[in-house]
């Protein structure tokens, strides 16, 4: 229970970190904000030098083995025998063929065409049996207790948090999309300050959230909304309305919740002007669904289409689509979201090759956890590792990284009910994210406290390879 | 000189009602006098005596207390508290019958069916009862019982105990307020009563998929389902980590200790399976019994599941702190078995205490309030372990949640909830409700404010109990749940609905149309005649809706820009202005 911790405490963290309760290590914390520009490759800018990562999280732990599925027949088979009533059957999947991967035929779900399609196009990659890990571990010392876990493996809570934080052996507040923020906006890299460099399109998150960085969110259908009545008209309710509303605005609060309260309408006010503003005029020229996600994407596209109206280089965005804990109904309910996903996936990518953009946008698709292999009736419970897949023009995509696992019960690194120890740590996919954002290897530490564990990031190769 | 200025408040200030008096001593008119304190209880100043504050302070707390123990509340409740006291007040609220909402929710169906057939339509095309017909039936019970404390457990422990409307479950209205009736029934009984009944409850069963979990089929590797196994462990009853009654965590190696593992939750997904309907709704035509594997749609939600005992796992099962749960038992004994191992966990008090103190009080609540509350769930401080009526009192009765040492104190701070800042300025306000319809449709608090009962995201509620938003909050190591739905979209779709309630007048609408009047219109009239005098106005609702708390910058933010209001019918103006700018400032949404 993390309520109160003592002033001395306090004082100490915040005088060596910067920052208060949690127990992370300095190093990770101390952000060396004064020689911040240093610790990123930042190159030579082009004229238009952007870069933004789209981060999509599909909330509840999606079930993954039936998104990225084995076709040929013996690895079918496998699957099958494992999954039971829950297994897609094998001639409705969309084969794929990747260019570096030859060991099992693979396959995407039945109603993922785009997806199917990007891949084979090369803008497209997937990774397998990726998990959150303090360090590797194996089947025996998960067994004889002697692994080190990450905290609250297999709750939902707990496992949000640590693919957000990157910090599994802690729970703290900050996550390394907002640390990146950090380190970038301490670098001065976007000239434009009205709105945050992380902007979400799903409210308050972790990931966002630095020790200086808060998100910016907006409404994927309606933006940034702004204050009604506020200058509007010159007359006495008008005028003396905004006036209250600004002296309120202006007011120090020395009670940590109302300045709290106070600094995020701050911001929302001042943001919510600059940003409208600048998307006002855009136009996009593909079409986008009018479903949740697709309009976040379609929102996430005019924002990175008004990048230079906002005085932006680099944008972290987030999105999130949620509802994946299929305990029950699974077939059913993957069946329409997986739909989902695909669609807005096909939408975006054209919007942005449209825009001509689509090299400087990388879209990473995470999810809590994977789900067990085996069946509790007609869904399935939490697991650890699962498949993801980033697309975007920097991509190598057409490939497979890692190896696809084996889906067997009682295989090496099955663990029970079909729940497999990952073979990658979310710190290696997200390593490699951040290597093609701008931060320097030595600095990746930084934003990934255990990386060391898996990763030798002076080794001069990237750590899993599927960014240009 | 402290015995004259309490002969002249007495004079001035002795009836609450303000408006008496025509003019103000104090607030800008205090030149020449000079005073010494009345009151220590929010504010030291000599200004609080002569401008009347220090006089109101009973006022003042009694408007705290129900702003604590309420969802919302009137004048009237008010006076009942000051006449009853903190303790009396709660023990009537004890004895007062709870107005259960499905039987509001069935009569506003019936209406909404007539007025269709009044106009020659077949009432049978329109869809539902649904989520809808749930909202409606919240609202309309909200703003007219009296059972003011039962209503804010319920509301609290459906932020812990969650199903949500963000599933089927919004397709059946039946399926949500019976759901929340059995909240409202035991919101005064026992825990491990509430455990049980909402173990078995068809809409947490559907939500959490221990619905027609059947047991393991080990040559199709099927075993039961986990969800809420895990759930009920870490969401309900004992949380991740073994803690202290304080609600501290207990350490070993400098590690905390977990409370249980993927074993421990296997264990207890046997323990939930086999339980299905317990009974058919009129959909189901071709049988008049009750089967395993029937879905939501022909399950009637008002009668518990029953347990079929050839789909629940056999043999024994290893749970917690060492019980198993014997071979060869029925099911539902092996249910309350699993329900007692939990029930009995030391976890429960603490994990329970720390978020109630949340909902009702504050957000940081010392180990010692905590330890005490948690005193109280274990029978203490009288009655059983789990005896609802103890731990309520507990909190509320609590010297951190009285003390007007604590109301000064910024630790004791809270976001206030976006539902219960609609709620409390709605029960609170006049209104002009012809037809006394409260149909509001509470689809737009839960998009633009992220919050409506029984409408939350996930299983995790609306914001988990740790959330530390970025910045002084977070680097003095305090948390605050509902800063997670305080962002740069919601902070400021808030300020907005309340221009819509305030400025437009519109406190809450239905989605009937033209079809059943039903707009709920904001009455100033009370407030417009105290606009003469800008503080009289403010003052009235500090007393009300900041209970007494409304800091002095804040005052004369508001104060000068009603001044500023000169022309046409600027009492009015004043009257919605004042209330606008006093429900956006930080020491309306902040409480203490």
């Amino acid at each position: 229970m993390k309520n109160n911790v003592s002033r001395r405490k306090f004082i100490y963290q915040a005088a060596c970190a910067g920052v208060g309760y949690s127990t992370l290590q300095s190093t990770l914390l101390n952000l060396k904000l004064i020689n911040a520009a240093s610790i990123l490759n930042l190159g030579p800018k082009p004229p238009d030098d952007y870069k933004a990562l789209v981060c999509v999280f599909l909330t509840g732990g999606a079930d993954s083995f039936n998104l990225l599925i084995p076709r040929g027949a013996a690895e079918w088979g496998e699957y099958q025998t494992t999954r039971s009533n829950l297994a897609i059957p094998n001639e409705s999947i969309l084969p794929i063929t990747p260019t570096n991967y030859t060991e099992k035929s693979l396959g995407v779900h039945p109603v993922m065409p785009n997806v199917q399609s990007l891949f084979q196009s090369g803008e497209l990659a997937f990774i397998c049996n990726v998990g959150s890990m303090i360090n590797g571990v194996d089947k025996s010392s998960i067994y004889n207790g002697t692994a080190q876990l990450p905290l609250g493996l297999f709750s939902h809570a707990d496992q949000i948090m640590h693919w957000q934080t990157c910090v599994p052996h802690d729970r703290v507040a900050q996550g390394w999309g907002g640390r990146l923020a950090d380190m970038f906006t301490a670098a001065n890299v976007n000239q434009g300050d009205a709105i945050s460099m992380n902007i979400s399109l799903a409210g308050t998150n972790v990931f966002q959230t630095g020790n200086n960085t808060i998100e910016y969110t907006v409404d994927p259908i309606h933006g940034s909304p702004t204050i009604n009545g506020y200058n509007q008209g010159d007359w006495q309710m008008s005028n003396m309305r905004s006036q209250a509303i600004d002296n309120m605005i202006d007011q120090y609060y020395a009670d940590a919740f109302k300045k709290t309260y106070i600094d995020i309408i701050k911001k929302a006010k001042d943001g919510g002007e600059a940003f409208n503003q600048a998307i006002a005029n855009v136009q996009l020229n593909t079409y986008f669904g009018d479903n949740r996600l697709s309009q976040s994407f379609q929102m996430v596209a005019k924002t990175i289409a008004a990048r230079q109206a906002l005085g932006m280089n680099r944008q972290i965005f987030f999105v999130e689509f949620g509802g994946w804990d299929h305990h029950d109904e699974l077939l059913l309910n993957q069946e329409y979201m997986l739909s989902v996903v695909d669609d807005a996936c096909g939408e975006f990518m054209a919007s942005m090759n449209d825009m001509n953009i689509s090299d400087n946008v990388t879209t990473f698709f995470i999810s809590e956890f994977g789900r067990t292999l085996t069946s509790n009736g007609n869904g399935t419970d939490h697991a650890w590792g699962g498949n993801v897949f980033t697309m975007g023009g920097s991509v190598k995509g057409g490939r497979i990284y890692g190896k696809y696992p084996s889906l067997e019960l009682s295989n090496p690194i099955e663990i029970g009910s079909g729940i497999l120890i990952p073979s990658i740590s979310v710190d290696e996919y997200y390593a490699e994210l951040a290597l093609w954002f701008g931060v320097a290897p030595s600095e990746l530490v930084e934003l990934f406290p255990n990386i060391g564990n898996f990763y030798n990031t002076a080794g001069g190769t990237p750590p899993l390879g599927f960014l240009l | 000189m402290r015995l004259f200025i309490q002969l002249l408040i007495t004079s001035l200030f002795f009836n609450p009602l303000i408006s008496q008096h025509s003019d103000y001593i104090g607030a800008g008119q205090s030149n020449g006098i000079s005073v010494t304190s009345s009151s220590q209880f929010y504010n030291t100043q000599a200004i609080s005596t002569i401008n009347g504050q220090g006089m109101d302070v009973p006022y003042f707390e009694a408007s705290r207390f129900l702003s604590q123990a309420s969802i919302g509340f009137e004048k009237e409740h008010i006076q009942q508290v000051l006449e009853l006291g903190y303790e009396g007040w709660i023990d009537q609220q004890f004895q007062i019958p709870a107005s259960y909402l499905t039987p509001a929710m069935q009569s506003i169906w019936q209406e909404r069916r007539q007025a269709r057939i009044d106009i020659g339509q077949d009432p049978n095309e329109i869809f539902g009862p649904y989520a809808l017909d749930f909202n409606y039936s919240w609202w309309q019970t909200n703003m007219t019982n009296n059972d003011l404390l039962r209503h804010k457990i319920a509301l609290a422990l459906s932020e812990i105990l969650v199903i949500s409307m963000n599933s089927d479950l919004s397709g059946y209205a039946y399926f949500l307020t019976d759901y929340y009736d059995l909240l409202l029934e035991h919101s005064f009984g026992n825990y491990r009563d509430l455990l049980y009944d909402v173990t078995l409850h068809p809409s947490m069963a559907y939500y959490l998929s221990h619905l027609n979990n059947p047991k393991s089929n080990p040559a199709l590797n099927q075993r039961p389902d986990e969800n809420y196994a895990r759930e009920i462990m870490q969401l309900f009853t004992i949380g991740l980590f073994e803690l202290n009654e304080d609600g501290s965590r207990q350490m070993q190696d400098g590690q905390p200790i977990p409370t249980y593992n993927n074993d421990v939750v296997s264990s207890f997904a046997k323990v939930f399976t086999g339980l299905g309907a317990g009974a058919i709704n009129s959909n189901v035509t071709w049988t008049n019994e009750p089967y395993f594997g029937l879905s939501i749609w022909g399950i009637d939600p008002t009668v518990p599941l029953q347990m079929y005992e050839n789909h629940h796992e056999p043999g024994p099962k290893q749970l917690l702190n060492g019980f198993t749960v014997p071979g060869g038992q029925t099911g539902l004994q092996d249910i309350n078995n699993g329900i007692d191992n939990l029930f009995q966990h030391p976890n429960v008090g603490p994990f329970l205490a720390y978020r109630l103190i949340q909902r009702l009080v504050k957000s940081n609540p010392s180990p010692a309030y905590i330890q005490r509350v948690s005193n109280a769930f274990n029978g203490l401080t009288g009655g059983q372990r789990g005896d609802m009526k103890f731990v309520i009192k507990a909190i509320l009765l609590d010297e951190e949640a009285r003390s007007g040492n604590y109301a000064l104190d910024e630790a004791s701070s809270r976001l206030r909830e976006p539902i219960i800042r609609y709620t409390q300025v709605a029960r609170m306000i006049p209104k002009d409700s012809p037809y006394g319809r409260f149909w509001n449709n509470g689809y737009d608090s839960a998009n633009e404010l992220k919050q409506h009962p029984l409408a939350s995201p996930s299983v995790f509620n609306f914001f988990l109990p740790d959330h530390q938003p970025t910045g002084p909050i977070a680097n003095e190591g305090k948390v605050a749940p509902e800063f997670k739905i305080h962002n740069t979209t919601t902070s400021i779709n808030y300020i907005n609905k309340v221009n819509q309630w305030l400025m437009w007048w519109v406190l809450m609408y239905s989605w009937e149309g033209d079809q059943i009047d039903t707009p709920i219109y904001v009455d100033f009239s009370p407030f417009e005649v105290l606009a003469e005098h800008p503080d009289d106005l403010i003052n009235e609702y500090d007393r009300l809706f900041t209970h007494g708390q409304l800091s002095d910058t804040t005052r004369s933010i508001i104060r000068e820009a009603l001044m500023g209001l000169t022309w046409g019918n600027y009492q009015r103006d004043r009257a919605q202005l004042g209330l606008y700018l006093l429900l956006i400032s930080p020491d309306y949404n902040v409480m203490k």
